[in-house]
């Protein structure tokens, strides 16, 4: 019987001696190199490698995180239930509870075999602005595609995801193979609506774990790696978005969903609330459907907003802040730290930072002072043509994306069984996503076509070592 | 070159430094080693006589469905819940093995899901209140034949509460949903007799009992002594101090994350009977006490079975009479602290959380979780002490 070992008991072994025949660089990974997130590193590498607390947290955050954890986990029901704390799903919804595509606080995964997506969902918008920048909603079908709903009102429809699979070779004659998506909208029938110009943006569900460490970085320190108009010429520009907040009531710096299009967990968790379960909160007031799509329903109650008290909401939100990033496996291994170097001579460090720093004076204790490695810059960056969505996010045009981070990034398959990457999760395994990058990255993917097959290896071991 | 050199002076230097330390605060780590290989001996010791008496008990549990279900009545059901009740016993005891991926809860095959999984919807199972076609039970166009494959491949299959097998499934079926401020369910026997889907009911109950063993019968084949291809052969085989961590992760998980935090914490958070870990037959209070009699068990290295043995030797405890001596009574005085508050949660735990926080039941359960965490945060410390061993070595 096959048995992984959940447990690392590496946390704090020392680096083994050198070989004579390494290059100096090599012999040398730094000091705390394993440490993901400094002293809020977790050592876990199955399937809850995802779902632990920091390591350093006190007590009264870990009671936070417990409480938050069973809102994030449990499915909440349409209202009036006889679960009082836990009603107001819909009338339109995505899933049931966070869990369903964050599953174990992982990625989502795109349907297969004619499944109902969960994982995945659709940003739905039409051409021109909306308040505040935004992207402007249909105005029949709101800004996201709902392709569930509670009794009384209809879906709206669903997508149709076809793959055109094609070959390519790398520099050494051997061949790969990625997958093309395309997409048809398919209306339901409830609602009469002009979808002609309407532009969808698939996105899959990201992985949650390390969250509260990004919020915690300093804004200065995001702005002083931007450089829009790449002065430095070295082919890598790096843009903040510039989003709405909803509390502070004024644009900010975005720093999560892929195209940075939110500025903090809260007001991203509240979104997520609206948008793909229907229950409304103090920063999203109003129900995630239009004035046209309650007109034809039957039967459902108006709700009373808000649906999640301010309470549970920052526990949810106070949960995901104090999800640790797993610490790395085999990052002394001699074959890693040499995909490390070519990591970084390929110039992929230049947008996935390896390290970064918390704010020393940041509220959370536990998150504060930390050096942590995320490997981004929450920067947005042309990937080129073949990844837009042709959706363009406040600041964010439709080619650009905020780089993810990889933290944890090897153990994906241990954690959510499948491995489905890019925004659109048409990558299939890392290397695909490798070979999808354009634009600012193209150099950086044509290095790694070019390079043989043992270097490319010791890559994606690197890569797989996060 | 020069910081490569650095660092391996400070390499070597620090073992000779931890031996300094070690002398001055009367710490004995030479014999850990094999300190440490006793306990893991002792406590497969205690692992196998804890799942062996969890499959009597199931069982017996077994035997009175099939007793109660030949000519159902309210003393059969009766006789099958008092079952039910003491077939949580043992298994509870065992959760203490839970959290470092053995065989209860490894990634691939582990069965807890499948035996102990909660919260459960039970709605997916069969009828509940404003729903009286709901379920599995009552779902025969798309379930016409119930059987043990169907009930274990839908378990978890709509989502981690989609719960269809295990103890709470079973619980399910016998107390019905609880609707009573002053006691359990009380699903009638005609449920079993005269009730609309009666037969299907019947079978699904039956068809729990049967996985319920079964999956207890695995856990006791990989932790019998003797084998050389099961889980027990190859923990013992593994390095004595990585064994010892993983058993010390698996009572401070428990007693931290799982025990005052889900278990507990919550429906104290919630006021909400849905949060409460056996919320139909109301032995929330069971629960907890012996999940911190498993904790208990390890810490001891002392578990008395059935039959009236008692397995003795090294547990948790001896970690810390060679790792942090000077502790070791304030080790002793929590888990003692731990024990009889988790004792004074009052019954029923669905009445007991309601009220402001001042009020007795709420109080002693936040006395129970406070004293919980406190001992989970000090098996942090023991096992941080652990790894320091390991990478001296």
């Amino acid at each position: 019987m096959k048995r992984k070992l959940a447990l690392l008991l590496a946390a704090f072994a020392i680096a083994a001696p050198a070989r004579a025949d390494e290059p100096p660089e090599l012999a040398m990974p730094e000091p705390g190199e394993e440490l993901s997130g400094g002293a809020t590193t977790v050592f876990q590498d199955g399937q809850n490698a995802f779902s632990l607390p920091l390591a350093n947290i006190g007590r009264e955050n870990r009671r936070l995180h417990v409480v938050g954890n069973s809102f994030f986990n449990k499915p909440w029901v349409a209202a009036p239930a006889s679960t009082a704390g836990r009603d107001g799903l819909g009338p339109l919804f995505h899933a049931v509870s966070c869990s369903a595509c964050h599953t174990r606080d992982g990625r989502g995964a795109v349907p297969v075999d004619g499944e109902l997506m969960t994982g995945l969902l659709f940003r739905l918008s039409v051409p021109g602005e909306g308040v505040h920048g935004s992207p402007k909603p249909h105005p029949v079908y709101g800004d996201q595609l709902a392709v569930r709903a509670i009794p009384g009102a209809s879906p709206e429809g669903d997508v149709e995801i076809e793959y055109e699979e094609f070959a390519g070779r790398f520099g050494d004659g051997s061949p790969y193979r990625l997958r093309r998506p395309s997409y048809r909208l398919e209306p339901g029938e409830a609602y009469e609506a002009d979808l002609d110009g309407i532009m969808l943006g698939p996105r899959l569900a990201p992985p949650v774990h390390g969250v509260g460490l990004l919020e915690a970085v300093p804004e200065e320190a995001i702005l002083a790696r931007a450089d829009p108009d790449d002065a430095d010429g070295d082919g890598i520009s790096g843009r903040p978005n510039l989003v709405w907040d909803v509390v502070r009531k004024k644009t900010v710096l975005g720093r999560f969903g892929w195209k940075a299009n939110q500025p903090n967990v809260r007001q991203q968790t509240a979104a997520a609330f609206v948008g793909d379960m229907g229950i409304t909160s103090a920063l999203f007031p109003g129900e995630a459907h239009t004035a046209a799509q309650r007109a034809v329903w039957k039967d459902v109650p108006e709700s009373e907003s808000p649906e999640v008290s301010d309470d549970i909401l920052d526990k949810v939100v106070r949960y995901q802040q104090t999800l640790a990033p797993p610490a790395r496996r085999n990052w002394n291994d001699p074959n890693v730290r040499r995909g490390q170097l070519l990591f970084a001579e390929a110039k992929c460090a230049a947008c996935h930072v390896p390290k970064l720093a918390t704010a020393a004076d940041y509220g959370i204790a536990e998150l504060a002072g930390q050096t942590i490695r995320p490997y981004t810059d929450l920067l947005l960056h042309d990937m080129g043509e073949d990844l837009a969505d042709g959706r363009p996010d406040f600041q964010a045009g439709a080619a650009e994306w905020r780089t993810p981070p990889l933290w944890g990034l090897g153990l994906n398959r241990a954690v959510n069984g499948v491995e489905n990457y890019l925004h659109d999760g048409r990558a299939r395994t890392v290397e695909e996503a490798i070979l999808w990058h354009g634009g600012e990255a193209e150099a950086s993917r044509e290095f790694y076509r070019e390079l043989p097959a043992a270097d490319r290896d010791a890559l994606l071991d690197f890569l797989d070592s996060l | 070159m020069i910081a490569l050199i650095l660092r391996i002076i400070l390499v070597s230097a620090l073992p000779t430094a931890s031996v300094l330390v070690a002398a001055e605060d009367g710490k004995n780590p030479e014999n850990l080693a094999e300190v440490c290989r006793e306990l893991v001996e002792n406590y497969g010791e205690i692992v196998h006589a804890s799942y062996r008496d969890s499959l009597a008990e199931a069982n017996r549990l077994e035997e009175a469905i099939a007793a109660f279900l030949e000519d159902p009545d309210e003393a059969g059901l009766e006789a099958a819940k008092k079952a039910w009740i003491a077939a949580r016993q043992p298994y509870l005891q065992t959760e203490a093995y839970r959290f470092y991926a053995g065989p209860i809860d490894d990634d691939d095959d582990g069965p807890e899901p499948m035996i102990n999984g909660w919260p459960m919807d039970e709605y997916h199972v069969d009828y509940v209140e404003g729903a009286p076609e709901a379920g599995i039970v009552g779902d025969v166009s798309n379930y016409p034949e119930i059987d043990k494959d169907l009930v274990a491949r839908l378990n978890e299959k709509a989502g981690e509460t989609a719960i269809t097998s295990g103890y709470h499934a079973i619980e399910f079926l016998l107390w019905g949903q609880d609707t009573n401020a002053d006691g359990p369910g009380d699903r009638p026997a005609t449920d079993y007799t005269t009730a609309k889907h009666a037969d299907r009911r019947a079978t699904y109950l039956t068809v729990c009992a049967d996985l319920l063993t079964d999956h207890l019968a695995y856990l006791v084949s990989e932790w019998v002594p003797g084998k050389d291809d099961n889980f027990r052969a190859e923990f013992a085989g593994r390095p004595p101090l990585e064994a010892a961590r993983s058993i010390l992760y698996g009572i401070h998980f428990l007693a931290g994350k799982e025990l005052a935090g889900e278990r507990l914490l919550v429906a104290w958070d919630t006021q909400e009977q849905e949060d409460e870990h056996s919320c139909f037959s109301d032995t929330t209070d069971q629960d907890a006490r012996y999940d911190a009699k498993g904790i208990e068990n390890v810490y001891r290295g002392r578990y008395e079975t059935l039959d009236g043995k008692t397995i003795s030797g090294p547990g948790a405890r001896a970690l810390a009479e060679i790792l942090m001596p000077g502790k070791v009574e304030d080790y002793d005085a929590k888990m003692d602290a731990v024990i009889e508050s988790v004792g004074e949660i009052p019954a029923p735990f669905d009445q007991a959380i309601l009220g402001d926080d001042e009020v007795p039941g709420r109080r002693a359960i936040m006395t129970a979780v406070e004293h919980l965490e406190d001992f989970a945060f000090m098996l942090a410390d023991l096992e941080q002490e652990l790894v320091k061993e390991t990478n001296r070595r």
